[in-house]
């Protein structure tokens, strides 16, 4: 009956729709159990069926073209077999992203085929650590492949932005992408191209493994062996120049994991030890085994390698700040792939901290997505709900530069930490309700949200530093109903960003940013 | 130009519930620059008293279902009006997500779910045959059975034909569900659900598929709204254990 517990639990998080926290019965019954795999489907199907209830509004975003049904709006980047594009897929009613392979001629190109072999496969796995796949055609001589559009950066660019990460954060990702190739593994695909360039992390927390198809084909393992960094994740047999197996996709993570921690590739008899003296020893010696022991060695499926990772996390988590989120589900769209949805979810460092935010149109009570149009005298206010208490700031920025705190503030009955439940800033003061209303006509507004379950301590200076004249500088009388305050300094364009970062060096936070356009703004109209 | 900021603003509530003070106007008018403010905006906060998420429309207020069906077959035209405007809401949110979409245009949708709603509607003596006890479910299953001939009578047919160009991967018969979850994991989902008893199915259906919440299930088909919720977690549990071990 004890074995049971962890299983209701989750069955009793579906039913609420409350978001999942999968590790207590991962550690219980195994990560690889398979009532938790079906418990994940069924949370899955009702995300995407709450998701379906309501669909996100339609960014505002001219048609660049059509493919298919897709309607293209912007281009996300280029490659050298093709580009990646936005696009919104009028059916399921939310953004995709569309990659479009280079060549016209599609009768001919094998590559073409490849693409189409390789939609057909991966459109079977849905799993909150692999990029969801929806679809793959040739349209207009074009051979391309739809999926879920994920808003966030690769791990390469996290790992170049802030260097090598903590222990714990880093057997997270493990974790995940453990996840992730069990379900690829059990399809009996083989990924091929584990490296930082493939995993994604999105705004939220969420990894996820995309870019399937190094297939193995002679071309691709030639181009692969010339760039040194893709190399280093070969294993030797691979190097060698035999096809890609599960165990090659182990062995990249493996390798992957160190890279992660150590800032660098693993050098020929060098341990991790010697990179990072400061982690545990016996968790250095963990992940060099996994590198370095022969495939007969080393666990041989994804669940065994997880099982080694398990292993090596503290047993009672500390709520430390390098903490990753658990994974949200691919399938659940609407928390997930669109781009509205992934500005109001993040998923927090603390186990089980999980929170939405997103800024609503007071008047029309619409959510307002990112790039959506407000006006002079739009009221808003931001929806929060967490389920542990939080600190929060909120901070506007216009086209200008300008930047402004919007919460906390002097004189709200609101203010940090936020008790853990659902709260609406900026709240009320005196017991009358308020929201933030749009006065200016800049060309559009942006919005940082800043969330963390610890304070802030450089945030709070700089936002003092922001606005140095809280109550009283200006002879304003806190709680009398009255509060001005002037003389700001204008910041210049980018602020938002500069406050991103004294963010993140103070602690492990989450963020939401949202920017939203002006309708009535018209060239010079703010002379 | 770098405005400066006269921010935040807090200012004494207005009398008026709609308009911002005359202060506030004064305040906003001669800060040429003022570009956002804290504005008093006396007025109802709306929900998020209770849970996290956003609530979503609530056509399931108002007298059970359960009453107004009983009223209806006492020949009651507006309880039969009201039961259709309580139930088509929801039936085409879930026809959205759960019904086909390359298949058939939106209206046609809209279409199917109106026609079957006001026939079953007509025929209320077969809802009671049925042996539900929620009228929704037993149009889901209604509506269900219907795209699945269709969809059979398709294939046999040859299908939509494709330009020869267009090797379109997704399958036209594919509901948004189904791409979003793969069609496989929904099928076992579908057959798992079907493996348990009438109330079970008919509360997991309402609560995962239709989202009314637990006080919404327990008027609809009787309960409290603590046996509903313990009902549904079990039903997920057993459910979990089928495809697991099936």
């Amino acid at each position: 009956m004890a074995e049971r517990e962890p299983t209701r639990r989750i069955a009793e998080s579906i039913a609420d729709e409350r978001p999942v926290d999968w590790r207590p019965a991962e550690r219980a019954l195994g990560p690889d159990d398979p009532e938790l795999a079906s418990l994940r489907l069924l949370d899955d199907v009702a995300r995407a069926f709450r998701a379906t209830g309501s669909p996100p509004p339609r960014p505002a975003r001219p048609v660049l073209f059509r493919w298919g049904h897709l309607e293209v709006t912007g281009r996300l980047g280029a490659g050298l077999t093709g580009e990646v594009f936005a696009a919104w897929d009028p059916v399921l009613q939310r953004e995709v992203a569309l990659k479009l392979r280079a060549s016209r001629d599609p009768a001919s190109d094998p590559a073409n085929h490849q693409l189409l072999a390789e939609a057909r496969q991966l459109a079977g796995i849905r799993h909150g650590n692999v990029l969801a796949v929806y679809g793959a055609a040739v349209h207009d001589g074009r051979a391309g492949l739809w999926s879920e559009l994920i808003d966030g950066a690769p791990l390469s660019a996290r790992l170049e932005a802030d260097g090598p990460m903590a222990l714990t954060e880093v057997l997270h990702i493990g974790l995940d992408l453990c996840r992730a190739l069990a379900q690829v593994h059990g399809a009996g695909l083989v990924h091929g191209d584990i490296k930082a360039e493939n995993v994604m992390r999105e705004r939220g927390g969420r990894i996820v493994l995309m870019d399937f198809g190094a297939s193995g084909r002679r071309e691709d393992l030639a181009a692969r062996l010339l760039q040194s960094g893709t190399r280093a994740y070969l294993s030797p047999a691979r190097q060698a120049g035999a096809p890609p197996t599960a165990a090659d996709d182990l062995h990249a993570l493996a390798v992957l994991l160190h890279l992660l921690l150590a800032g660098r590739f693993p050098e020929p008899g060098t341990a991790l030890a010697d990179q990072r003296p400061d982690l545990p020893a016996a968790a250095c010696a963990a992940l060099d085994r996994l590198r370095l022991a022969t495939p007969a060695d080393r666990p041989a499926s994804a669940a065994g390698f997880a099982r080694v990772l398990l292993d090596l996390l503290p047993d009672r988590e500390a709520p430390s700040p390098t903490r990753p989120r658990r994974a949200l589900l691919a399938a659940s769209a609407a928390a997930v792939v669109v781009l509205v949805a992934a500005l109001s979810w993040w998923r927090a460092p603390a186990p089980a901290w999980q929170g939405q935010a997103e800024f609503v149109d007071v008047d029309s009570g619409r959510v307002l997505a990112d790039d959506a149009e407000v006006g002079l005298g739009d009221a808003l206010r931001l929806r929060l709900a967490s389920d542990a208490g939080s600190h929060v700031y909120v901070v506007n920025e216009d086209s200008a530069g300008a930047l402004a705190v919007l919460f906390p503030l002097p004189g709200l009955d609101l203010g940090n930490p936020l008790p853990a439940g659902s709260h609406e800033l900026p709240g009320t003061a005196g017991g009358r309700p308020l929201a933030w209303e749009i006065a200016s006509d800049a060309e559009h507004e942006a919005f940082l949200v800043i969330a963390s379950r610890s304070p802030l301590p450089a945030l709070a200076q700089a936002l003092v530093e922001l606005a140095p004249a809280t109550a009283g500088a200006d002879g304003t009388v806190r709680g009398a109903g009255r509060l001005r305050h002037a003389g700001a300094t204008a910041e210049p364009a980018g602020g938002l960003d500069r406050l991103e970062r004294i963010a993140r060096a103070d602690g492990r936070v989450h963020l939401v940013r949202l920017r939203l356009r002006h309708r009535d703004w018209a060239p010079g109209s703010a002379d | 130009m770098p405005s400066q900021l006269t921010f935040p603003d807090l200012l004494p509530a207005a009398g008026s519930r709609a308009a911002p003070s005359p202060t506030c106007r004064r305040v906003a008018a001669a800060a040429a620059d003022l570009r956002a403010r804290l504005a008093p905006r006396p007025r109802e906060m709306s929900g998020l008293e209770s849970g996290a998420a956003i609530p979503p429309e609530r056509p399931m207020q108002g007298e059970a279902t359960e009453l107004l069906l009983h009223r209806i077959r006492a020949g009651d035209a507006r309880a039969r009006q009201a039961l259709y405007d309580r139930c088509l809401p929801l039936l085409l949110r879930w026809a959205h997500g759960r019904l086909p979409h390359h298949a058939r245009s939106a209206s046609d949708t809209e279409d199917l779910v109106q026609t079957t709603l006001l026939r079953a509607l007509r025929h209320l003596e077969d809802f009671q045959a049925s042996g539900s006890g929620a009228f929704l479910a037993y149009l889901r299953q209604i509506l269900l059975n219907e795209v699945r001939r269709e969809l059979r009578s398709q294939r046999r047919h040859g299908g939509a034909h494709l330009p020869v160009d267009d090797m379109e991967l997704a399958d036209p018969g594919q509901s948004v569900v189904e791409q979003l979850v793969s069609q496989e994991r929904l099928a076992a989902y579908e057959k798992a659900l079907a493996r348990l008893d009438r109330r079970q199915q008919e509360l997991v259906v309402l609560r995962i598929e239709f989202g009314l919440s637990y006080p919404e299930i327990a008027a609809e088909i009787g309960g409290s709204p603590d046996a509903v919720r313990m009902t549904v977690t079990r039903a997920l549990q057993r459910m979990a254990s089928e495809i697991g071990h099936g």
